[in-house]
């Protein structure tokens, strides 16, 4: 997989390079900037673009604007890893406008988990979404809705799971749970919080946050 | 112009001069303190807003200084476990772990400092956003009613953020409440928020550091600030902030 990292801090840059390259990564650039980062994306055509959300000049919302322009040439083709220090999911929503998957957003302490990191670069690269566990903790660790606290201690974890962007699968793979249990407790989370299940993984984070997000107390 | 009977009353003259000297020193004194009152006034919101500049300041660089720096060392420590291979010494590969682990739990710290000094959603998104980022990061159940204009100056929306935030963390503290609604609605050019909750009540603005710190920025962007909490009756805590500085 080709994989191109944007961090105007160097030392960090090459240590991610270094990082991904053991993971088995084809790591075919770095850019320092959003400029140099879309005339690389341009260039290369990767698989993959680790962006981080902060970058000169200004160290606010560079990174996540060069990952729209990138998102709005490109589509899902090229996925988008952004790295950020804000555990406040409205950052992330901004990567999730589109129904198409392929995008991610991770703590940028992640990257010192470096199984963790390859991971969610692999899976934005098929096409999958990752959003970070923190965000999605935060969600659920209010006393929310009731629908909410309807839930069974399995079916929160699965339905953080599926927060996460992770399949059914790979859920079942975590919990040390068949895959048939992990379906069935979706199934029963649909219901109970009246949602509609998406076609697929990406369009079901959508879900869910959305509804993580709106959910409110009921008198 | 004068009547002839004052003539034969010098007293009566030199009192009304007098008296007429008296309003005019009156005035001017009244006109200097009216001066004087604007001038304070003014200093006090420049001093404010060299604050929230302040903080920002510190927010940023704890962001892309020491934080990028903690993890650009985290990440080094990684590598040096990596390169030590799968026939390292064990002892080595677990002091380099417990010394990672500990930098990510310090950068988590430092995230949480960081956006106490001054949240980054506030200039990066707007009020209306970072309310809602406070109501998600909340323990309670929170009722959020957002129907905001354009965003008001930053000393108006650093206000409206803070005392939302002290409001909320006051609720979880003290209230033992169980239901809470925050309302942020801008109406002809004025942010007017309502935080309430049912909860114990009987909290006041002069009990706190934190409240009372809140009375005063709200003041100084010349809002007003409203407490209403009976003892058992719950708490509802008013604002009105004029979005025009």
């Amino acid at each position: 997989m080709r994989v191109v990292i944007a961090d105007d801090q160097v030392l960090l840059r090459a240590g991610l390079v270094e990082l991904l390259t053991v993971a088995g990564f084809d790591v075919v650039g770095q850019a320092g900037n959003a400029d140099e980062l879309l005339a690389l994306v341009r260039t290369t055509l990767p698989d993959v673009a680790v962006i981080d959300i902060r970058m000169p000049p200004t160290h606010t919302l560079e990174g996540l604007r060069a990952a729209q322009a990138i998102r709005a040439e490109y589509g899902s083709c090229v996925g988008i890893l952004l790295l950020s220090q804000h555990v406040e999911s409205q950052y992330a929503r901004e990567l999730l406008t589109d129904d198409a998957g392929g995008v991610g957003y991770l703590l940028k302490d992640r990257i010192l988990d470096p199984g963790e990191l390859a991971d969610a670069v692999r899976r934005v690269g098929d096409g999958g979404s990752v959003i970070d566990p923190v965000v999605i903790q935060g969600l659920l660790q209010r006393r929310t809705s009731r629908p909410l606290s309807t839930l069974t201690p399995r079916e929160r974890d699965v339905l953080a799971g599926m927060a996460e962007g992770r399949s059914n699968q790979a859920i079942a793979a975590q919990l040390y749970i068949s895959d048939k249990t992990v379906e069935a407790c979706t199934g029963r989370i649909f219901a109970k919080l009246d949602l509609h299940p998406g076609p697929d993984d990406h369009r079901r984070v959508r879900a869910v946050l959305t509804y993580l997000e709106e959910a409110r107390s009921v008198p | 112009m004068h009547d002839v009977a004052l003539l034969e009353d010098p007293g009566l003259v030199n009192a009304v001069v007098a008296a007429v000297r008296l309003t005019i020193d009156n005035d001017q004194l009244q006109a200097e303190i009216v001066d004087q009152l604007a001038e304070v006034a003014a200093s006090r919101s420049r001093i404010m807003a060299a604050g929230d500049a302040e903080r920002h300041r510190i927010e940023r660089d704890l962001h892309d200084g020491a934080q990028q720096r903690l993890v650009t060392i985290a990440l080094r420590l990684r590598l040096a476990e990596n390169r030590l291979g799968a026939d390292g010494d064990p002892h080595i590969r677990a002091v380099l772990d417990d010394a990672a682990h500990d930098l990510a739990e310090a950068i988590n710290e430092l995230r949480d400092l960081a956006r106490g000094i001054h949240p980054a959603v506030l200039t990066e998104f707007g009020l209306g956003t970072a309310l809602q980022a406070l109501v998600n990061r909340s323990p309670l159940p929170v009722d959020l009613d957002l129907q905001l204009d354009d965003d008001p100056p930053r000393a108006v929306a650093a206000t409206a953020y803070f005392a939302v935030s002290e409001a909320l963390a006051n609720i979880v503290k003290h209230a033992d409440a169980h239901a809470v609604t925050v309302r942020a609605v801008t109406v002809a050019g004025t942010i007017h928020i309502e935080v309430a909750d049912d909860g114990c009540g009987g909290a006041d603005t002069n009990s706190g550091s934190g409240l009372r710190g809140i009375a005063d920025r709200v003041a100084t962007v010349g809002g007003t600030l409203r407490l209403d909490s009976p003892v058992g009756g719950g708490t509802r805590f008013e604002l009105e902030l004029p979005c025009a500085l």
